[in-house]
């Protein structure tokens, strides 16, 4: 059996089938535009800052922003970015399940009459960077066209007062550029995959549920100290060095995302060709 | 009946899911422990080079280094706090909110309906989910306190410092917190394996519809950041005071966002209890599962 075969399978089964992947993210996104414009109005009824001001790039910072650098020592509470969180747990989430349900379903038959275990462990890895990368277009396509719904300007402008608002900033950033740069669209894609490709491969040391405690784990440290070899850092659009001065290099981060993909699937593709596919039932 | 819930129970416990649930959750509980020993230590050497070597005086602040600020439930600033705050939905799921669903897979729940009747099996089921989920909240919560003890007095409390407790006075029981701290840490211990509990049985509730372990076990972590991200809609203007309607900030003994209050606290468990009994001794023991 070709690995085109396989991938054909899998792309059916775990990504056209599977409804969860195209309905989340257009659901969400829905929901985050009605909160971000229920706020953008209160805001505009207080005087704060024009309704009419806000664009896209606003949008899409008010979703991958993330948060500021947490500093336990300005005696603040820790209080992790639900939004962020959620916008990369989800497709962790959604990905954790099929490749496990398939190796221990139809998987065995898959491999005798392939004879290598290495086209399935590269299509269950191409699935995953397609499942990813589909989640993404739809939360960039939603967002776009609630903008386009709402008559907001698909531009990536953005407001310094809008970000401070939002995000509860001290000072209003000044030294911003007022244009989003192009890898802020890049970047959360790119961590998204090598997250969830870590995930995958975890998973095969571990067990699927343990890969989702480590992705989680992850998102959470990232979130609280802004360290480089915290990946979920350059998934947060507040964090980047066009941002903040001391913030995180988006080269290394481009760097990094493609290093974690491409390491978790040969360390993953090492240790399938040992992994025991007859236990018949995976344990969480 | 007796000898079923005997039986559940002690597959609760005796698990290697429940082991592993704890050690996360006290590693969590050391990981806390070992930065505010380390704050502390670094105070207290301050706080010596003042006293022996440099020619003015400080105020040593003692009451703001105590038990009740520094235990993984009376804090909100470590690492250790913050991911055991996030990922307690797993821990109280992991244990044995999974187990219906693999019995009703391999056939174990069949024969055991057929020895000891559907009450009987559903109603042990729930009461060990239950019991497994709670403890594995409050355990490392336990932990962490005694662990602590061991390192920071247990001061009273003083309200002139509160933004130091992150107890203020508009927060859930602050008067017993200022007065008698050890029961206000009980009463959050109570609340805790409360939750602790049902937060399993969401799990175990989730099995009637999914049929897949690994997604039941992720269901009430979901739910968590649902209602916290639920609460985005509800937590609009800056000049009102909110009740926190997320169970993963109001469980904390500090007052991390919003304050905290009963109605919300009780009205939440309440409403996990009717759906997951509804949902495991109604629809379940009425459903088919020959």
């Amino acid at each position: 059996m070709r690995f085109t075969k396989i991938l054909r399978w899998d792309l059916e089964n775990g990504l056209w089938k599977n409804k969860m992947i195209t309905l989340a993210p257009f659901f969400m996104i829905l929901v985050m535009f009605a909160d971000f414009w229920n706020r953008v109005c209160a805001y505009d009824r207080a005087g704060i800052f024009p309704k009419s001001s806000v664009s896209f790039g606003d949008f899409w910072i008010y979703l991958y922003g993330g948060m500021k650098v947490y500093r336990p020592q300005d005696g603040t509470v820790f209080l992790f970015p639900v939004i962020w969180i959620l916008l990369l747990a989800m497709p962790a989430f959604l990905t954790l399940h099929y490749p496990f349900r398939d190796m221990l379903d139809i998987g065995p038959q898959i491999l005798c009459r392939s004879g290598s275990r290495k086209n399935w462990w590269l299509s269950k890895c191409f699935w995953n960077l397609c499942c990813t990368t589909c989640f993404y277009l739809i939360v960039l396509l939603t967002a776009l066209f609630l903008c386009i719904l709402w008559k907001r300007p698909l531009t990536a402008d953005l407001h310094p007062r809008v970000i401070q608002i939002l995000f509860q900033l001290t000072d209003q950033p000044t030294e911003v550029s007022p244009l989003l740069p192009w890898y802020t669209f890049l970047l959360p894609l790119l961590i998204s995959l090598a997250l969830n490709m870590l995930q995958m491969t975890l998973s095969l040391f571990l067990k699927p549920l343990f890969g989702f405690l480590c992705t989680s784990v992850i998102l959470i440290c990232s979130a609280y100290a802004m360290h480089p070899a915290l990946l979920g850092n350059y998934g947060m659009l507040l964090r980047h060095s066009w941002f903040i001065k001391e913030g995180v290099s988006y080269r290394l981060g481009i760097a990094l995302a493609l290093c974690f993909i491409f390491i978790s699937m040969i360390v993953g593709l090492i240790r399938f060709q040992s992994h025991d596919i007859t236990n018949g039932v995976y344990e969480l | 009946m007796r000898n079923i819930l005997k039986m559940e129970v002690k597959k609760a416990l005796g698990n290697k899911y429940f082991i592993i649930s704890l050690f996360i959750g006290c590693s969590l509980s050391m990981l806390c422990l070992i930065y505010n020993a380390g704050v502390y230590q670094d105070y207290l050497q301050l706080e010596h080079y003042v006293l022996q070597e440099a020619d003015y005086m400080i105020n040593p602040y003692h009451a703001v280094f105590t038990l009740f600020n520094h235990w993984i439930g009376g804090e909100g600033y470590s690492l250790g706090s913050s991911l055991f705050f996030f990922i307690f939905p797993l821990l109280t799921a992991l244990p044995y909110g999974w187990s219906y669903c693999e019995e009703k897979r391999n056939g174990y729940a069949r024969m055991t309906v057929v020895l000891a009747g559907k009450k009987a099996y559903f109603l042990s089921k729930y009461i060990a989910v239950f019991f497994s989920g709670a403890l594995a909240m409050t355990i490392p919560l336990i932990f962490s306190l005694l662990s602590t003890a061991m390192f920071f007095p247990a001061v009273t409390p003083v309200v002139l410092y509160d933004v130091h407790y992150s107890v203020f006075y508009q927060s859930l029981m602050s008067s017993l917190y200022y007065t008698m701290p050890f029961l206000y840490v009980f009463l959050y211990l109570v609340i805790d394996f409360l939750f602790g509990g049902i937060l399993g049985c969401i799990s175990l509730a989730a099995c009637a519809f999914i049929k897949y372990k690994v997604i039941n076990v992720i269901v009430p972590m979901l739910l968590c950041l649902g209602i916290q991200w639920g609460g985005r809609f509800l937590y609009v203007s800056t000049d009102k005071a909110y009740k926190e309607i997320s169970p993963l900030l109001f469980l904390r003994g500090a007052q991390t966002s919003h304050k905290a209050s009963w109605d919300v606290i009780l009205g939440e468990f309440v409403l996990f209890l009717i759906i997951t009994l509804t949902v495991t001794m109604i629809w379940e023991r009425k459903h088919e599962i020959y």
